[in-house]
């Protein structure tokens, strides 16, 4: 007890030093010094090194840099550097009010039909985040805590995601201009394969007895239509969604998901799938096999992705779970399934929001869960770049973030200890070499 | 002078008995049978290769091979060759012996009931029941209350209530939870309610008894008042009669022990027992409690997602006095046999199988003395079959109960 | 402040992972080492990977496909007795299957050089067993009104572990009609469509000249929308069946998981009780053999070069199915009379029955028989005969025997068609081959009952021709079992399903597991 008291104050003399720190610090030149570095790049790791940051970019990292006269200097002696953690699933909620069930009124034949525009809450529906989403809405704080820097936002269903960084000026987080990518939460229902099959254009030849069109032609028509409920052409935010039936769409324009759907399936950006169940995980790599270019990250839990392990294909599949030893389903038996996935060189990043009861319940010691990854056996190195440099990869940002390197955004994550002891705790976390959190 | 309540109510008994029965069956017309089998299984030790069973009376007169036992004159003899001998069958919860009335739920505790007055002997249960073997049933009150009243042992077989009746009273029903919780807000809607008043009711009970074996040893000056609503507790506090209890669940269980046993000394048999109730098993065997599991025969283990067979996690535990029961009409009465194949399908063996639907059944309720098992001088209640009754694909050609044939295929339409 | 609460949470947190990591199931764990490997059946083995491999790369090099093609996997079980069920028992035999096929069955057969060779010396091998009414296994729910089975598959559904433990290998779920015609929301066919297109038309002209038998109510409010033509009585709604679909246990694989859909036309009990039912149903065979015969002359004057519209289909494909003799009417009929009601109303319209529920069948067994009437039966089921009628009515316990006697093919059914894990033991779908066990004791013999699970539901399904029994050709699915198939002490030790080992009882663990020395 008295232990931990001792602790505390010392930790509450620490807050107070960064603090004054925080208010002191602007955009100027610092350099922090003494730090373990984990570099999560081809510098591997840094004993006793110093990162040099000027104007919220890394300028320098290294063991025996000349920190210049200016520099205000930090001494981070026992503490670990980590680059910010980069989430490549964060999913948040739209305001779902944004797409209510549309009525659309025909007239045919000298009578009239009123017909709803589709069920709501299908997952059918595409959502472009920049559109509906506040970032004022969200509460960032167990983000920050938890050493997220950068995130991409999902949410349910289908659309196009948005990337994210928490903002020192605001304490707030922002949305980034970098690209966005295309994101799809697939179940084993026809509705939901069907997004997926349209998008990457797999004939299922099936002729519908009933003459009329499938449920395919009809998807087909809903992705040249931005989806049912979606805005064609991608409208302002602003633009009244529940507005009149719109008349009849006698142009062919292109959606913003037709344009993502055809990057996909060129192979020049993945494909998001956050699978509900193994079975989902099944009909995706099913699915893949006649789209040979299409490439997948796939967001799923570990039991999941431990029934399905013989089905990913390394070269076209990436992997982003939550970070969590598993129980094999049906026992009790524990399963280390990031550590398989990475003996069968799939490339895994590590969402740690993606469990919420996890994210929300370990905000003081985040990695505890990777901690146990790692004692069960996880290579360290593939643990620190499965929150970082691969992610950040996957989502095409690792020009920014992801590392710590010279040129490199000055996101970074700063641990008491080693950040797989299971009991490490964040003590700061910078964003553009401003602190968004200390402790 | 015997002032035992104990002969006086064996004696009233007696009267009645031989007042109701006298008339209606006589003994002696009972007629003399030797019963001829290829295997007898007894219950009481190994079974008899080419085996003769010489009925009279309605009892078993004699038992052995063929070799040992010489035929007496005037016996009819049945000869079944190629088919098995063995006792009747036993189901220690039953709820078909009469109208199916079971619950008067007003008053949470019901010593003041008893089923025996709304038999319906060989009703149409029954009869199917004796196709499948069943000829002694403990016909209990239901547990929408947690003293549901008193129970009958009753032979399935055809005649009078007073006839088929064998002990009455046979039980004391308790249910302890899982069924006669009442709505929110009552005593009695959760654990602490139902034990409390479960206790209360016993407490009362000893008090009287207590009583009452005060003044019969001449300790108290004045008579007790009588109390009829209590009347029926003095056989069961001098563990004369045993206690069945709808009990299930590990914590339930447990409590069942503490109260009725520990504290209350009362004779008692454990008679759903299901769930993991299993895990209890040391405590029951120190106690010497039979279990009657059932009607469930198995649980659904959520941690490792396996079924489990309850009956063998007991039998795995050690303990013997072990049986299933139907909870008829929950399982069919004649489906008595299958809650043993299943049980044995999970692991048990059929050896204790048949034990457990016989003699050991017998004990737990108390009338070993009479049925359970194939030996001189109990109740001639025999079961012909195809072979061993455990396995589905066999059938009962023959039973006869008190030494009558009540079911014999080749006179009656199949029923089971 | 917040530092001590963070304290107590951080040493909350150090206790649980201390107390976790020593003891219990991770310390009997292979911990250090990365912990223990999966077990063998939860990730396929590699040969099913290589035998995916061809496929992936046809896209890219178009090479000759028979010589890139690895030669199928071989499985020779070896020492078992086998029950073909389609002949007779094979003593000590050996079967070999190649890919998902039975390649060989018979003794003194050669294994093939690399072959993986099972030893079931002292086992017995039958057919894996066909169900042929399951509800609540290997689909998932839900999905809205143009789900189709093929999508819903779940082949990690724990009750396909329980079923194939019991040697469950097929069965006829009950499942959604795929995009029937005018659900309670066939509305959603307008989606994404605009007024011109050829569909909407035809489904408005539908519910124009059609009105009869047309969606009546608003699909948006629900309520009736009102004819303009004279109001006159509401018309009988069309007898439309349910949907069923035929799955196999293929755990772990969507591939080869659902073999055929609406094997059945079923109808729920009492549809084609009373006259009004009866007349609609006369005038729906009517309409479908009319649909027919128009399409027939349809296709004869194409041929003969006339330009000419295809007639104008308005009867569903269940229908058609139905009426060209493909699949069966499946509806209940426990009594004698409801049975020759079904059978006369099928002589008239010319349709095959197949009668589900049977109770009185042994009153009627040479009418099934010279009807071609397939029948299921639960032997267990027990009704009381009426009183006076004790020789006419109610179920009788050797109904089994009269029906072989007579040569009535039937099927058993458990008593309940889905998984129950309510504790009440043998009286669930995973009772199935327990319930053939009673059709024993009912005096069937044991081919016959063992035929009951496997070709006579297979036969009535029309799926006989790829399972049922052991022949060569056969899908592989098959059991390894510890006793003989009926008796009700055997266990599943192995299932093979479509060539592939899905359950393993020692591994699986779903049911108990002990040694019996018989």
């Amino acid at each position: 007890m008295i232990e931990s008291i001792q602790r505390s104050l010392i930790w509450t003399i620490c807050c107070l030093v960064l603090m004054s720190w925080n208010v002191a610090s602007g955009q100027g030149l610092l350099a922090l010094r003494g730090a373990r570095i984990e570099t999560a790049s081809k510098e591997g790791v840094i004993e006793g090194g110093t990162v040099l940051i000027r104007d919220g970019k890394i300028e320098a990292v290294g063991k025996d840099l000349t920190i210049p006269i200016a520099a205000r200097i930090i001494d981070l002696h026992g503490s670990t550097i980590l680059p910010g953690f980069v989430d490549p699933y964060y999913v948040v909620s739209v305001g779902s009010d944004a797409q209510p069930e549309e009525v659309r009124e025909v007239t045919f034949g000298g009578r009239t039909f009123r017909l709803p525009a589709g069920p709501a809450a299908t997952p059918t529906v595409f959502t472009r985040i920049v559109d509906g989403f506040d970032p004022r809405s969200q509460k960032w704080l167990p983000t920050t805590r938890t050493g997220i820097t950068n995130a991409q936002l999902v949410t349910s269903g289908f659309g196009e995601s948005a990337m994210a960084q928490v903002n020192p000026e605001l304490d707030d987080a922002v949305l980034t201009k970098q690209k966005s990518q295309l994101f799809l939460a697939l179940a084993n229902q026809t509705s939901s394969l069907q997004v997926l099959r349209s998008g990457l254009e797999i004939e299922k030849k099936e002729e519908n007895s009933e003459g009329r069109p499938s449920p395919e032609a009809i998807a087909a028509m809903m992705r040249g239509r931005g989806g049912r409920g979606g805005r064609p052409g991608g409208p302002p935010p602003g633009g009244a969604p529940s507005g009149p039936p719109s008349a009849p769409r006698g142009g062919e324009t292109k959606s913003p998901a037709d344009s993502l759907w055809q990057a996909v399936r060129d192979g020049q950006q993945p494909l998001f799938v956050n699978a509900n169940n193994a079975a989902a995980i099944l009909y995706l790599t099913e699915a893949l096999k006649d789209s040979p270019k299409a490439k997948v990250n796939l967001v799923a839990d570990g039991a999941n992705l431990f029934r399905t392990l013989e089905s990913l294909d390394v070269e076209r599949i990436s992997v982003i779970m939550p970070p969590r030893i598993e129980l094999v389903p049906n026992t009790r038996n524990r399963v280390n399934v990031a550590k398989m996935l990475n003996d069968k060189k799939l490339r895994l990043a590590f969402s740690l929001s993606l469990n919420q009861g996890d994210f929300r319940s370990s905000q003081d010691t985040p990695l505890f869960a990777v901690a146990m990854l790692v004692r069960a056996g996880l290579d360290r190195d593939v643990a620190i770049r499965a929150l970082t440099s691969v992610p950040a990869e996957m989502l095409g940002i690792d020009k920014e973030v992801g590392t710590i390197e010279k040129g490199k955004l000055a996101n970074l994550v700063v641990m008491d200890e080693d950040p797989f002891s299971g009991t490490a705790q964040i003590t700061q976390v910078l964003v553009e070499g401003g602190p968004v959190y200390v402790k | 002078m015997n002032r035992s309540y104990t002969g006086k109510w064996v004696g009233r008994a007696l009267l009645w008995c031989s007042l109701l029965i006298a008339p209606a069956v006589n003994a002696d017309e009972k007629p003399k049978m030797a019963v001829r089998v290829g295997k007898i299984i007894t219950s009481a030790g190994d079974p008899i290769i080419n085996g003769t069973i010489l009925i009279s009376n309605g009892k078993i007169e004699a038992i052995g091979t063929q070799d040992e036992i010489a035929i007496p004159e005037g016996y009819q003899i049945i000869d079944h060759p190629d088919r098995f001998a063995m006792p009747g069958l036993i189901d220690a919860h039953s709820h078909v012996g009469g109208s199916g009335d079971l619950n008067e739920m007003v008053y949470q505790t019901n010593p003041e009931l008893r089923n025996w007055d709304q038999i319906i002997p060989h009703n149409d249960d029954l009869k199917v029941a004796i196709a499948g073997g069943v000829t002694t049933i403990c016909y209990i009150p239901g547990s929408g209350t947690n003293m549901g009243g008193w129970g009958t042992l009753m032979k399935t077989g055809p005649g009078k209530p007073a006839d088929v009746i064998m002990r009455a009273p046979g039980v004391l029903k308790i249910a302890q939870s899982g069924n006669p919780e009442r709505s929110g807000g009552e005593v009695g809607s959760g654990r602490m309610g139902m034990n409390y008043v479960i206790r209360q009711q016993l407490l009362e009970g000893r008090l009287y008894v207590q009583q009452w074996d005060a003044w019969e040893r001449g300790e108290l000056q004045t008579k007790p008042e009588l109390n009829l609503r209590l009347e029926y507790f003095k056989p069961l506090f001098h563990r004369e009669i045993p206690v069945v209890v709808h009990t299930q669940a590990y914590q339930v269980v447990q409590s069942t022990l503490r109260i009725v046993h520990d504290e209350m000394n009362l004779r008692l048999v454990i008679d759903h027992g299901t769930f993991d109730s299993f895990k209890l098993t040391d405590e029951i065997i120190k106690r010497d409690i039979p279990v009657m599991a059932g009607p469930r025969g198995f649980w659904y283990e959520p941690e490792d997602g396996q079924v489990k067979g309850i009956v063998s996690e007991y039998d795995k535990r050690g303990l013997v006095s072990l049986g299933v029961n139907t909870d008829a009409p929950v399982i069919p009465q004649e489906e008595l046999f299958f809650q043993a194949s299943m049980a044995v399908r999970y692991g048990w063996t059929e050896a204790k199988a048949i034990r457990g639907m016989t003699i050991e059944a017998a004990k737990a309720l108390m009338i070993d003395d009479r049925v359970g098992s194939l030996e001189v001088g109990k109740d001639a209640d025999i079961l012909i079959t195809t072979g061993s009754i455990i396995d589905p694909r066999n059938y009962v050609t023959q039973v006869f109960i008190d030494g009558a044939s009540v079911y014999d295929i080749r006179t009656d339409r199949r029923r089971f | 402040m917040s530092n001590k609460y963070t304290s107590i949470l951080l040493l909350t947190l150090i206790a649980i992972s201390s107390a976790l990591c020593p003891s219990g199931s991770w310390a009997a764990s292979p911990w250090q080492d990365g912990l223990q490997d999966p077990p063998a059946k939860e990730a396929p083995k590699p040969d099913a990977e290589k035998a995916e491999e061809p496929k992936k790369d046809t896209p890219d090099k178009p090479v000759d496909k028979d010589s890139e093609k690895p030669k199928p996997k071989i499985i020779a079980i070896v020492g078992a007795d086998i029950h073909t069920v389609s002949k007779e028992v094979i003593r000590s035999g050996t079967l070999l299957i190649e890919g998902t096929k039975i390649k060989a069955v018979g003794n003194g057969i050669a294994i093939p050089e690399g072959a993986e060779v099972i030893d079931a010396k002292g086992k017995q091998i039958s057919p894996g067993f066909v169900a042929i009414d399951m509800s609540g296994i290997g689909l998932s729910g839900g999905g809205g009104p143009n789900n189709k089975n093929a999508d819903s598959l779940d082949p990690f559904d724990r009750n396909i572990t329980f079923a194939l433990g019991v040697g469950i290998t097929t069965g006829c779920v009950a499942a959604d009609v795929g995009g029937r015609r005018r659900g309670r929301r066939s509305e959603d066919v307008f989606l994404g469509l605009e007024p011109d297109n050829l569909a909407l038309q035809a489904e408005v002209d539908s519910r124009e000249l059609d009105y009869g038998v047309a969606e009546s109510l608003c699909p948006c409010c629900g309520l009736p929308i009102l004819p303009t033509d004279p109001i006159t009585d509401p018309p009988p709604r069309d007898i439309t069946p349910a949907g069923n679909a035929v799955i196999k246990m293929s755990f772990g694989s969507i591939d080869g998981m659902l073999v055929q859909e609406s094997v059945f036309y079923d109808l729920a009990p009492g549809s084609l009780s009373g006259s009004l039912n009866q007349h609609t149903w006369r005038q729906q065979i009517a309409k479908t053999n009319q649909y027919l015969k128009d399409l027939a002359a349809h296709e004869a004057a194409t041929k003969e070069g006339k330009r000419q519209n295809p007639p104008r289909k308005s009867v569903s494909d269940e229908l058609i199915s139905l009426v060209k003799g493909e699949v069966r009417l499946r509806i209940s009929a426990s009594s004698a009379s409801e049975i020759r009601a079904m059978i006369d109303l099928s002589k008239e319209l010319g349709y095959k029955l197949a009668l589900s529920n049977v109770v009185e069948g042994w009153l009627v067994g040479d009418l099934l028989a010279e009807n071609d009437v397939y029948v299921s039966i639960t032997p267990r089921t027990r009704r009381q005969a009426r009183k006076g009628e004790e020789e006419t009515s109610g179920s009788l316990f050797e109904m089994p025997h009269v029906l072989q006697a007579s040569g009535v093919p039937f099927a058993v059914t458990p008593l309940a068609n889905a998984v129950s894990l309510n504790g009440l033991a043998g009286r669930d779908l995973t009772s199935l081959p327990l319930e053939a066990a009673f059709a024993v004791r009912g005096g069937a013999s044991e081919a016959e009952a063992l035929r009951a699970v496997t070709l006579t539901p297979a036969k009535m399904m029309g799926l006989d021709a790829s399972i049922g029994s052991i022949e060569v050709g056969k899908d592989a699915d098959l059991l390894i079992l510890d006793g003989a198939p009926l008796d009700y002490r055997t266990y599943v030790e192995t299932a093979i399903v479509n060539g592939k080992v899905v359950y393993r009882r020692a591994e699986d663990r779903a049911y108990p597991v002990f040694d019996r020395s018989f």
